[in-house]
Parts: structure tokens; sequence; C-alpha cells
């Protein structure tokens, strides 16, 4: 009896409780409960922030160059690009490329909230680091939402983390408000914070160069002003703050050894190749070549043939390419413009080389439509004429093979933003004949133009040869409010070089609404009545 | 106290004193020999063992009756006392028959007629016999309500089982970690496994009983994990008679496919691809004058595309026709069929041998199987060896026990079990014209491909000698227990569980198996190619304690059971390395050196841990009543700390109406009962880390310097508790005729909520999805389960037959009116629905009216802006006059309505003849092949001709308004036929399907009684004889892309199910 209740406890001793038991610890990720909690950790995730940000080139291609004048897709396919060019605009609803930008800019966004949330209590060796790392993460902040606010218009924004359940909670904001509460505070708080260059506390060395300084944060925040100042906000008021940001930022490069300018054309058209990355641009999108990583640049596969691509670069397949875009070629008109050539053979525009594709990368010749952009795309062709060797055949192969940084301010975007608001004026033009002549063109006088409007235009082209493929033309032509009849007029002259008489028809899908996405329609479904769709869609 | 009572019951036995006698006998065995050991007693105080001659001695008083004679492995025995005799002989009984009158549930057993919940039952020896390797497949067409569904034929694939039509919103949401929320739980050896088990290690012949149990009553007692209902694998116990065995089996199979698909041959596709690219020609340059018999110099002149007959032209070859395609006999050209050079007839071995012994005290079983099979796709092949060996020995009252059962798979399996490449759309669509000094090399090493298909996809045939794709799966399975025999009817158990895997898988793809762009490139051989390894482990550590106690008081029978068990499951660690760029094709290994790493990667997992606590009494009063009643208590840690535990009660009643005095004795229904239960069940189905919030590395570059970091990956929710499920069941069992006809009628219905269900979330979030616990969902169904025997002398024939009937609803879909799901079909989005009020997962696509035969039709009808003549024609739905997403419409669901088995077994002297039927009715299955990049009718221009297609839609395809086809074939080369042309009904088929699965000869040698050996049988069998279905895109109704019960039926032509056609011999000694 004895033995039965001896058996008996023993077995009670094993019903007791273990709660302890069920916390178990997460052993296969870094919590964020856990995180955050030094400078070297800040510092680990504003690489990851980066890293959200690499998607930028590809849907500053998609969203605003595809949607632009400068990009003419030849052909019809029912997925993705197409439908942005076609202004398809049932259609854009649910496409792709536009879900996956919207919900790229608020990873970005949402990364830099966690930052910032942890950032005042991190443990930090400096606070001058801080305050460096604060400016910085607000920067990039500033950045997905100014994209985001320029092509969705009302948008949630948010300051703060999400459990959830919280996130049902955040509802739209006027794009006025988007920019008056969020992106110009973050702005002027980077521009405040941040340095001549980045310094890197944490001892290291390496890892400073690519992020933002001081210039770049003004430069960012005169581009707002401008923004803010076109179309639809119309904000008259920003216009003298942004004239004088982009004076200082001119200024500055002037007064240090004319920092970020490329001096002659040669030079130019070098810049578009990775050994000259971080050398010209105020802010840049990093990418790298790596045999193991996919870290190269986003816009680049999405630009090019497949054919073409896999021909120059040993052949890889795997990779997205153009033709399931839709053969993504250069507007005709502007290639035109590129393949004029004077009397004595040479291009009138000599950025026309760097700029686009004048025969095929193998050295045949190109027919019909067919011309690709190639500013952000070393084919061997183009590295031989700008006298740079070959890039290894094996790193070719991989998955990435897109080793240019893509340029997110440049200066020569400053320049042309100042030449515009000085207006037709002497000095307006002088600035207007910086790139101009660089690209071997002849320099504008101020009697060439008899209007405003005329002199306006003129700046217009010139950012769209300038700036061409850098995602700054549908941005453009919202902001002076000439989408419509630009894009109408894209549809109705270049419909007839093709076989698809609907092309034509496409004009009339350009409506007064069209400057600005659908929320898509996957966000608007998440729960009903969390959004309301943009007008027109 | 207790003690006291004790002590008094223990003075009274010895009050009376009686006259005593002394009683002689012997024991022996159901062959008369005798057995040594016996024990004999009299009463508790009074007892003795038997000699080595069986015999014994034992001096009784008067009053003794009877003498108890108990022996391990044979039945209780009695010797009634005659008070003139002394001398008695008794034969004792083998317990062979145990195993078939106790039903497994949870935790113990219970006798067949007491049981009182939804329990269907096979033996072993019913399916041990057939050339199947995966026991789950065996199990089709045996138990009602029970789906089980051979999704693929790969060799040692995996099959789903879904109990009672079970279903779960996470099914519908792709999210990578949770395939299969909808599998049944499997206890093996009353020890339950981890969600990854399945039962494709076993061996058949190792099983001895599986049992399902199929509603909640029954399975509540393992509580959060039951939901699905729960499996338990008996596997064979050692035999206890004393005796040593062995037992043998071997078979030898030869496997064919069994159905070839109708694609167009060489000639065909000649001749189609010549007027194809001849019309699109026209189509296109005709306005230029480009005219049908145009040479390629003119159409070189008219395109303006001047490397015509070069790889890699882009679209040329779309106008572009090989010139030997209209000379006679098509000189320099060859012809492939490549499902004949794929599909071969393979061999399939499969032997076991098992060993069995005891004495007394111990006993032990040992056995080891080892199975071959040869894929009918070429290159592919499964390999199994698999053992296990368990011993127990009894000391007094102590049983301790040790079992352990380890198993190795192998497989190869080249693009298989791929999802999106798999292995068979390659070999279908593959061009079937090559030329001829090519042949079947064409488009590998060192061939071109044949440039005028402007296709570069790899050569099946190559890709299948070539590649490798070979996983190692080491599983074992061991334990270790002690039962105690505490006091009269009152046993302890404990069991110790160490559960584990570790699994290996290793690819190779040479260059010889790549298209031509990589033999253009710098590297030369070696260049491209790309190998693989991955590891990865497992272990599972449980201990689980329990005491049961079972008495019979009169007519009282009372059964109660205590438990407590705890887990730890770390399941999948894993290491990878993957490589490119080798030094050459021969170079498999890594030699780091001459490979480019590409990924060196080791992940581990968060364990998941449970803590359980449950008990479930058992009360039979006079076979006529049987009340049960359980409760169990989880705590898992996959859950907060607030919501982890949950108690989970359940109840039935029995009530064997013939056994009450009314029933007449003689009445045609010999037997009735009447069961009802009710219970409730857990799921916890999510990643052991979805309650907490995780970040994952990234990395960037800045000007050239790699710097790692993290990033938000996955956002937790610490309020998560587990998903219910409420069932009801309402059940009849019938023995008519002396149980000549005996059958059993369950009705079910169940309610599912609280599912865990990963839901989009705003962006602004900066996650794309979380957990939540939304939605509920009803199913209900009707199970029966039919035994008869029709003739039993001298001719025997027995039957059965199971039918089960299933349907479902969504209730509430947590705030939404209907959520889009299942697979993307190609071009188009989701092809399924989820929406409240409907059956869940209805296939919801656009309804195919044709396709638009000329321009005064297509601009008669709504179409979408992209639409032309010649592409597909959906109906405008809802009537508004245009084609949006609005216009798809329900179109049946992907689950039969109605599961049928049927088997016969036929008996006559030495021979035996076993058919087996299933049947399924009343479901679709998509056949997303149809319409897939390259294949078929995929309308883009840029894959037009680029690979084979139907024979059929070669013939009636649309050429131009003069030359339309069927008016159902879409025009395979317009650049943009229109809207979804994947997701419309046109690629829904039905999936009935009526199979003859099994036949079964065989023969059984008579044998001598006293012969060393015991049994010789030898067998001829054929599985999966005859297919009579519906479903003509792919090889079978039942192929599924997704390895998932609920949803299933989304076929990417599935590696087709073989016929096998076999011959066994069974040996035992």
């Amino acid at each position: 009896m004895k033995y039965t209740i001896n058996i008996i406890l023993f077995f009670s001793l094993l019903f007791t409780s273990c709660s302890d038991y069920l916390d178990a610890e997460m052993t296969d990720h870094v919590n964020p409960q856990n995180f955050y909690q030094t400078d070297a950790q800040i510092d680990q995730a504003i690489v990851g922030l980066y890293n959200t940000m690499m998607v930028i080139p590809k849907n500053r291609w998609f969203l605003s160059e595809v949607r632009s004048d400068n990009v003419w897709m030849q052909q019809e396919t029912v997925s993705g690009a197409s439908e942005i060019c076609y202004f398809l605009n049932a259609n854009l609803v649910s496409n792709g490329q536009v879900e996956t930008a919207w919900k790229e800019y608020y990873k970005i966004a949402a990364n830099a909230n966690a930052i910032m949330e942890h950032i005042y209590t991190a443990h930090f060796t400096s606070e001058d680091m801080r305050d460096e790392y604060v400016g910085e993460v607000r920067f990039i902040r500033a950045l997905a939402y100014f994209d985001l606010v320029r092509f969705f218009g009302n948008i949630p924004f948010s300051m703060t983390t999400f459990t959830a359940e919280s996130s049902f909670d955040a509802k739209q904001s006027s794009a006025k408000e988007v920019y008056e509460q969020l992106i110009i505070p973050d702005l002027q708080c980077a521009a405040e914070q941040l340095r001549e260059t980045f310094v890197r506390y944490n001892n290291k060395t390496s890892g400073t160069v690519g992020r933002p300084t001081q210039m770049a944060a003004k430069a960012l925040l005169a581009e707002v002003y401008v923004t803010m100042c076109g179309y639809p906000l119309m904000d008259s008021s920003k216009k003298e703050l942004a004239m004088s940001l982009l004076k200082e930022v001119i200024d500055y490069s002037k007064a240090n050894n004319d920092k970020w300018w490329a001096k002659d054309i040669d030079e130019w058209n070098k810049m578009w190749m990775h050994e000259n990355d971080n050398k010209y641009y105020l802010f840049e999108i990093q990418a790298d070549i790596d045999a193991n990583t996919s870290q190269g640049s986003t816009i680049t596969p999405y630009t090019v043939d497949r054919s073409w691509n896999s021909r120059q670069y040993g052949g890889n397949n795997t990779m997205t390419n153009g033709n399931s875009y839709g053969y993504p070629y250069v507007e005709p008109g502007l290639r035109q413009y590129f393949m004029q050539k004077d009397a004595s053979g040479n291009f009138v525009d000599q950025r026309a080389f760097g700029t686009i594709t004048l025969t095929q990368p193998n050295g045949g010749s190109l027919s019909g439509n067919v011309c690709y952009y190639q500013k952000f795309w070393e084919n061997k062709l183009k590295r031989e004429t700008f006298g740079y060797s070959d890039m290894s055949a094996s790193l070719l192969s991989k998955t990435s093979t897109w080793p240019q940084n893509f340029p997110v301010i440049r200066l020569e975007n400053i320049i042309l933003y100042y030449a515009e608001l000085l207006g037709r004026s002497e000095d307006g033009i002088s600035y207007l004949n910086k790139t101009r002549t660089r690209a071997g063109l002849t320099a504008n006088r101020l009697s060439d133009f008899t209007t405003d409007e005329d002199y306006q235009e003129a700046v217009l082209n010139e950012r769209r040869y300038e700036l061409a493929e850098e995602g700054h033309r549908w941005f453009d032509l919202v902001r002076l409010n000439k989408w419509q009849t630009t894009l109408k007029n894209m549809f109705v002259t270049d419909g007839p070089t093709t076989t698809n008489p609907l092309l034509v028809g496409y004009a009339d899908n350009v409506l007064p609404f069209t400057y600005l996405y659908p929320i898509p329609q996957q966000q608007l479904q998440v729960q009903d009545g969390l959004y309301h769709q943009n007008d027109g869609y | 106290m207790k003690q006291l009572i004790a002590i008094l019951a223990l003075l009274l036995m010895t009050l009376g004193i009686y006259a005593q006698r002394e009683i002689k006998g012997t024991v022996v065995d159901d062959n008369g020999e005798p057995l040594i050991g016996a024990t004999v007693k009299a009463n508790d105080s009074n007892g003795t063992v038997t000699d080595l001659d069986g015999n014994f001695k034992i001096t009784v008083d008067d009053k003794v009756k009877t003498l108890k004679v108990s022996y391990i492995g044979y039945k209780a025995g009695v010797i009634k006392l005659n008070a003139t005799r002394s001398q008695y002989k008794l034969a004792m009984q083998l317990e062979t028959t145990t195993i078939k009158d106790v039903v497994v549930i949870g935790y113990g057993a219970v006798k067949k007629g007491d049981v009182t919940s939804a329990i269907s039952k096979i033996d072993g020896e019913e399916i041990e016999d057939r050339p199947v390797n995966n026991v789950a497949d065996l199990l089709q067409g045996q138990l009602a309500g029970v789906e089980i569904s051979n999704n693929s034929g790969t060799p040692g694939g995996k099959t789903t089982i879904n109990v009672r039509g079970s279903v779960t919103l996470n099914d519908y949401v792709a999210s990578g970690d949770d395939t299969d929320n909808t599998a049944p739980l499997y206890v093996v050896d009353g020890v339950p496994m981890d969600d990854d088990f399945d039962l494709s290690s076993f061996d058949a012949h190792d099983i001895a009983s599986i049992e399902v149990l199929k509603d909640a009553s029954s399975s509540a007692i393992y509580g959060s994990r039951g939901a699905n209902g729960v499996i338990i694998i008996t596997t064979k116990q050692p035999d206890k008679s004393g005796k040593f065995s062995i037992t043998a089996s071997a078979n030898f199979s030869l496997q064919q496919v069994n159905k070839h698909i109708d694609m167009m041959s060489g000639s065909d596709y000649a001749r189609w691809a010549n007027a194809m690219a001849n019309q699109r020609y026209v189509n296109t340059y005709g306005a230029q004058g480009g005219e049908a018999d145009d040479g390629m110099l003119i159409r070189s002149t008219l395109t303006g595309k001047s490397n015509f007959n070069t790889i890699n032209a882009g679209t040329a070859q779309d106008y572009l026709r090989d010139i030997r395609w209209t000379i006679p006999g098509h000189p320099g050209l060859t012809y492939i069929d490549w499902q004949d050079e794929a599909y071969r007839i393979a061999p399939q071995q499969q032997y076991s041998i098992a060993a069995s012994g005891s004495n007394k005290q111990s006993n032990f079983r040992v056995s080891f199987g080892y199975t071959k099979q040869d894929g009918i796709i070429r290159g592919s092949g499964y390999e199994r060896f698999s053992g296990s060996a368990q011993g127990q020995t009894k000391i007094d009252r102590f049983t301790f026990g040790v079992s352990i059962a380890p198993s190795l798979s192998v497989y190869n399996a080249v693009g298989t079990n791929s999802a999106t490449d798999p292995i068979n759309l390659n070999i279908l669509t593959a061009v079937p014209v090559a030329e001829a000094d090519a042949g079947v090399l064409t488009s590998s090493y060192p061939y071109n491909y044949y440039a005028f298909a402007s296709d570069s996809s790899t050569n099946p045939v190559v890709r299948l000698e070539n590649t490798k794709q070979e996983r190692q799966l080491f599983r074992m399975l061991s334990n270790a227990y002690l039962k105690i025999d505490i006091w009269d009817g009152l046993k302890a158990e404990i069991t110790g569980t160490w559960n584990m895997r570790l699994q290996s898988t290793r690819n190779f793809s040479p260059s010889t198996t790549k298209n031509l762009y990589r033999f253009n490139a710098d590297g030369g051989e070696g260049m491209g190619t790309k190998g693989s390894w991955t590891d990865k482990k497992g272990h599972t550590f449980s201990l689980q304690a329990l005491l049961n106690y079972n008495n019979t008081f009169g007519k009282h029978n009372v059964n109660g059971m205590l438990g407590w068990s705890i887990s730890n499951t770390r399941w999948s660690d894993s290491s990878q390395t993957s490589a490119e760029d080798f030094v050459n094709d021969a170079v498999e290994g890594y030699t780091l050196n001459s490979a480019d790493i590409t990924k060196l990667d080791v992940a581990y997992t968060t364990p998941s841990r449970m803590v359980s606590y449950f008990g479930r009494g058992i009360y039979n009063y006079d076979n006529r009543y049987v009340v049960n009643f359980s409760l169990r208590r989880d705590g898992s840690s996959r859950f907060g700390e607030n919501t982890r535990w949950a108690t989970f009660p359940s109840f039935s009643l029995g009530w064997r109406i013939s056994n009450e005095d009314f029933w007449p004795e003689d009445f045609i229904v010999n037997s009735l009962k009447f069961r009802m239960s009710y219970g409730k069940n857990g799921r916890s189905n999510i990643r052991p880390n979805a309650i907490k919030s995780s970040l994952t590395t990234a990395t960037v570059y800045f000007d050239g310097v790699s710097q790692n970091g993290y990033k938000l990956s996955a956002l937790g929710n610490v309020d998560l508790t587990w998903q219910k499920t409420d069932s009801w069941d309402f059940a009849l069992d019938v023995g008519i005729l002396k149980n000549r006809i005996s059958f059993a009628i369950d009705y079910y219905i169940k309610h599912t909520g609280n599912m865990l269900y990963q839901m989009y979330l705003p962006a602004i979030s900066g996650y794309e999805t979380a957990y939540f616990n939304i939605g509920k969902i009803r199913s209900s169904g009707l199970d029966i389960e039919m035994k008869t025997i029709n003739i039993t002398k001298p001719f025997k024939w027995t039957s059965t037959l199971n039918i089960g009937f299933q349907t479902n609803r969504v209730l509430d879909l947590g705030g939404n009116d209907r959520i889009m799901s299942g697979t993307s079909a190609y071009g188009s989005g989701k092809t399924q629905i989820l929406e409240v009020g409907e059956r869940v997962g209805d296939y919801y696509l656009y309804d195919y009216m044709g396709v638009f035969t000329s321009q005064a039709d297509l601009d008669s009808y709504p179409h979408v802006a992209t639409a032309q003549v010649g592409g597909i024609k959906v109906r405008d739905a809802n009537g508004d006059g245009k084609i949006d997403e609005n216009d798809r419409i329900r179109c049946g669901n992907p689950r039969p309505d109605v599961t049928i088995g049927m088997s016969h077994r036929f008996s006559w002297k030495n021979w035996e003849l076993y058919f087996l039927i299933t049947s399924q009715f009343g479901g679709k299955i998509f056949a997303g092949q149809v319409g897939t990049k390259g294949f078929f009718n995929h309308p883009q221009g840029s894959y037009a001709g680029s690979r084979n297609m139907f024979a059929e839609y070669g013939e009636n395809m649309w050429l131009s308004e003069e030359n339309p086809g069927d008016g159902q074939t879409p025009a395979a080369w317009l650049t943009n036929s229109g809207y979804n042309y994947g997701g419309t009904t046109r690629n829904l088929y039905s999936s009935d399907y009526i199979k003859l699965k099994n036949i079964t000869l065989s023969y059984k040698f008579r044998l001598p009684k006293k012969g060393l050996v015991k049994g010789l049988s030898v067998m001829l069998g054929i599985e999966n004889a005859l297919q009579w279905d519906r479903y003509d895109a792919g090889y079978s109704p039942e192929s599924s892309a997704i390895q998932n019960s609920s949803m299933s039926a989304y076929d990417l032509v599935a590696y087709p199910t073989a016929r096998i056609y076999s011959l066994g011999v069974k040996f035992s000694m």
C-alpha cells in the first residue's frame, strides 16, 4: 500500500506547473524587443533601412518614367508596365507595380519609424552621433513620403510604429498635411543635424560614403518646395524658400571646387559608370556588383530587352527582364532628338550615347523603333566606348549584375530647378546654358525666347534631356500641369508608328484625375472603408 | 484509513477453514504442446505454476469451485472443478484475436462494443500485401469520411489525408511556413507525433492496425492537436505465445504509366507551326504586301529582321517558317515523342522480414524492410530502408520496454516536386521536332535547340538523366516506457520519446542541361553549373505519464484515466550551401576554390513546447449504457502568456439497444447501438514564433563596402489564441442477420472558429500580413461504413462499402465579405474565393464562351480593350456591358461531394481474390498547366510555337476569320488574345472518377500442422488497374500541385500514378 502511495506521489510530482517552460525564446530571428538598444544596433538598423530603399530606382522607373513621355511601350502586355504607360486606369487599381511601390515605400517609412522610436533611448557613446543618425533617418523617411505623396496624393502617414491591430487606425491625410506635418519638419531637422560629410562614429571608417549630408537634405527640401509650388498644391509661398535653398546648394558646389560637377561631356558620360559612383551625386541609392547577393541596381533589368542583356552579360535569364514588361523603348520623339547629328556626323547633343542605345550593344544596327535607355546599363560596347575594360564574365552572369548607383539628387537637377524659378532672365539663361553647353549644344540667349512660356518650355526640355531615365519627368509634367497635353500628344504622334491602331486611342485615357495613381485595390480591401479611393478611379 | 481497510480485508480472507483436497492437471496450448510456467490459481493466496511437462498439482479446499489459469499471450483459462474428479486437462486458446476485438482510443483501448464515438479502423493485414510504398495510399477507399488524395505519383511522394472535410482558413493564404493545416494528428504506439510526420517512412508490414478518430469526442483527448482528426498507428507487437517466429515477404512489380496525353506529333507540329507562322506574318505584314508563300528573303526585308536562322533572334521566328516543313518527308528533321522518351516501364521491389519471440518474462520483435522503386519517369526513384526493434520485459509488477524504429528514405526526383517547373510540363511541352543530327539531344550540349521553335526550353530527358536532385531523409522514432500494475486494475505508465529527423538534399545541374545561352557564355564547360546542399535536422522530446484504472463491479464497468505530458520540438534547424560555376560538369562536390559559393546559410528554429493535462472517465452499465467524459488542458508556447492555455472537454453516450431485455432474441436486427458525442478541439498551427515580431538580416554596399544590418520582417500578435472546433456526431451501429450485414451511419456537424489566419495589413504597418483569430466555418457530412458477408460456404464472399458525403459553409470571415484565395492562374488572379454563406474555396473564374471568331463578333460583344479577334471570349456575367473582375462566376468546388470505397473478397479453398474500387464525385480540378507560360495555348505571342500543345488544339485553333477552327480554341499566336486567359472555366474539369484501385489474387498453401513452415502464400496483383475519369488535360483527377488537403485540385501536370503489376510471396515459420 505504501508502495502504491509512493507511486502516486511520484506521479503527482510530474504534474507540477510549467509556465516558464512555455516561454520559448525566439532563436531563429532577432526580436525587435531586444534590438535597437545600442548605437551599434541602431547603426545596423539604419543599414537595414538602406536595404529597403534599394527599390526606389525601380519604382521611379515604373511609376514616373514609364508613365511619362520618356518611355514608350512598344508592346502591350496585360501586366505591369503597359497598363501604366497606356493609362489603363481601370486596371491600374490592381496593377502589381503600383501596389508593390505603395508597400515598398511604406516599408521604408516603417523601418525609419521603428528606429526613431528607440533612437532617443538607445545607448549612444556620443550625442553628436545620435543627432546625426536622427537627421539621417528623418531624411530617408521624408524621401519615402515625398514619393508616396507625389504618386498617390491622399495617403495615411505616421511617425510611430504600429501593432497588428492599430495599423487599421491610420487614416488618410491630404497631401498638404503630409508635406507640412512630416516631410518638411523631417527635412528641416535633417538639414540641421546632418553634417557637411557623413561622419560615422561607430569606430569604423567604412560605410560613411553614400549617406546623406547637409547639402543633400537642403537640396531635397528645395525640391519639396519646388513641388509644392506646382500642381496641384500651387503653394507659391514656397517659391522663395526653394530659391534660397537651391542657391545655397549651388553656391556650396562653387565654393568647393565645383563639387559634383562633371567638367566636360566626356566626364559626364563616364559619370554613368560604377567606377564613378559616389562622386557626382548629392545623394544616391547604392548598388554593387557582388557574386553572392542581389545588391545590384533595381532599375536596369526592367529597362532592357532580355535577349540583349543576355548576350552582353553572359546569358543570365533568371532575372526579370524587359521582355515581360513589354519592350520599354525610348519614346520615338526623344530618340529622334538624341539621334540628330551635325554636318560632320557628330551627335548634336553629346549626351546621346550616355543616355540611349544608338546601336545594338553587339554593334548591330537598330531597326524600327528599337531603342533602349542605357544610362544605367553598362554594356560591353558602352564601357569600351568610354574607355573602360570589360567586367568579369563570371560576375556578370549572376542574378544581379547592375553595379551602378542611382542618383536621387544631382546637382544638374538643382541647377535646372533654379533656372526654372529664376524665369526668363539673363540669370536664368546662364543656369540653363550650363548643362546645354557642356553637352555640346549652342548656348541660348535671352533673345531666343519671346515669351515666358517659351523659356519654361526650354527649361523643361533641358530637364528631359539631362535627367532622362532618372525618374523626374513625370513629376515635372504634373508639377507644371502639362501631363495631359504632353501625354495625349505622345499617343497621337507615336501611335501611328506602330502596327496597333488602338494605341492612338489611349490618348483618351489621359484624364484630369490621372495625375495620381489609384490607392491599390489590395490595400482598400484590407478593410472595407479604411481608405477612400482617389477620385476618378 | 485505506491501509486499515486493506488489513481488515486480508484478515477476513483467512477466516474460514474448509476441507482440503489435491487437484492434478496438465495445461497445453492449442496444438496440444505442454505450456511451461502457466500460472494456476485457486485464489489470491493459493497458486502454483506448471512444470516442464505442463503438469501442476495444487491443494485446494472444498469451497473452491474453479481454478484460474493464465499464461502470457493466451486467453485466461478456467478449470471447473468437479467434486468427484481430481485429474484435469486444459487447452489454452491463443490471444490472437485481441487486436481485432479492441479499438484503440487516445491513451487507451476499449472493446469494440463499447465504442461511443466515430472511429474507423483498418487492420494491417488487409493492406500489407499491396505493392504500394506509402501506407497513406493504402488507406484510400478503406475508411468512410477520410478523404485520401494521391496528388502525385512521385516515388515516395506524400499523400494528403483529410478527415471529415477538415478545413481551415489559413490554407488560403500562401504563408510558406504552414503548408498543410488540415493534416490529422498521427499517434504512433500511443505517442503523438509532430506536425511534420507522415506515413511514408513506415513499412506496411510493421503495422498492426490503424484507427482514425473522426469525431471530437474521441479526438478531444488530444485537445489542441486533434481538430483535424487523429490517426493512431499501432505497430506490430511481439508475439507473446512463447515461441519464436519469423515472417517474411517479397514483392516484385513492374510499373507503367497508365495514360498517354495526346500532344501534337512532330509532323503535326511542323504543319501547324507552318500555318501559324504564315498567318502571323500575313496578319502583321499583310498590309505591306506580305503573303503566305513569301520566302525567307522577302520576309526578312519586310520584317526588318535579318537574323532569322540564328539563336536568340527574339521575335523573328514568329514570322518565319522552316523551309523543310513544306518539303514532303521533312528532310533533315526528326520527330520526338517526349512522353515515350521520358517514361519507362520501371521495376519495384519490396522485401520485409520480421522475427519475434518471447518467454515468460520478456518478448521482442525485430523487423527490417527494404523497398526500391524506380520511377516511371526516367531518373526518378525511391529507396527505403526501414527497421524496428522492440522489446519488453516484465518483472513482478513492472514492465519495461523500449522500441526504436529508424528509417532511411532516398528520393530521386528531378523536377517532380517543383511547383513552378514540374518535369511533366517540360516533357509534354518540349517541341517534338529536332534537327536530325541532334535528335533527343536537342537543346542540350553540344546541340542547339531547334531554332525554328524559337525556344530554349530545357531538354527534359537530358535534364532527367544529368540533373541530380536527391533527398535523403533519416527518421527515427524511439521510446522507452515503464508500466506498473499498481493495484487491482490500477496501472501507471511513463513513456519517454525521442524522435529525430535528418534530411539532406543535394542538387546539381551540369551545364549540359542548360539551353544554349550557357554555351555561348565565356566560361565554357562548368559555366552555369549549379549545386546546392541543404541539411535539416529536427528533434522532438516528450514525456508522458498515465494512470489507468479499469474495474468491473457486477454490472458496472468503470474506466478512468489521468495523464500529463510535456513536449519540446525543435523541428528544422538547417544549413545550406549553394555554389555555381564548377570547374566542369564532372565535379559535383564542393571544391570551394573552384566554384562560386552563392549561399552559405544557417537557420535555427524557435522551439515549440507544450504542456498538457488530461483525464477521461468511461462508465459502462451492463453493456447497455456507456458514458464517456474527457477533459484536456493544453498550454502552448506558440501563444502569448495570457492566451496560451485552453480547455477542451468532450462527452459521448452509447446505448446498446439490442442488449435491452425487450429486444427479441431472434430478431433480424441482432445488434443495434445508438451513440452521440460532442467535443471541442483546438489547433495551434502557426509558426512557433508568430506571436513575436522579428527582424531579418539586410545587406547594403556603401561605396562597394558590404555592411550588414537588420530590417523589419514579421509582425507578431501577442493576442493570438487557439483555433477551436466544436463538433457533434450522431450515429447508429447496426448488425443484421447475426452480423452478416453490419453497418454504421454517422452524421456530423462541426463549427470551426477563431481560425488562425494571416490577414493582409495596411502597408503603413511596414508588414504584409499578420496572424489574427478570425472567421467561422461549418462543415457537416455523413459517413456510412458497411460490411457484409454475402456467401459463406464453400465459396466465401465478403464485401465492404464506405461512403462519405461532406460539405461546408463559410459563416464568418472576420468582417470581410469575400477573400480571393488559392493559386493564381497564369495571366489572371487567384482562382478561388472564400465568401460568407458559400462553400470554402469555390472556384471563381471567367465563364469561357469560346473565341472571337471575327471582327464582327468582337465588335458585338463586350470585351476588354486588349481583346483581339481569335482571342478568348468570356461571358459578361453581370450584364453591365463590360468585362472586368466582376464577371467571374462561382463554378464548383475542388472538394468532392462524395467519396466512395468498395471492396470484395472472394475465397474458395486455397484461393482468394480481392478487388478495391474507389471513386469520388462532385469536385472540380483546375488544370493550371493549361495556359501556363509556354504551354498548350498560351496566347502570348512570344511563346507561340515555342512549345508543343494538345493535338486537339493544333487541329481546332482559330487561324483567321476564314479559318476559325472550332470556335472554342483561341489562337496561340496572338500577342494578346484577351483578358485573363488562364482563369477561365475552359481550364476547369470535373474530378469525378471511378477507379479499380487494386485486384489481388492469392493462393495460400496448406501446410502440415507440425511442420517448420507455418504459412506460405503467393500473390498476383494489379494496382491502379483501371480508371474512368473526365480529366483530359492531365494524368489524374487527383493531381494537385499543392500538397494541401483542403485546397488541392490545382494541377500542374503532376507525376502520373503508375499502374503496377506485382508478384509477391509471403512466408512464416
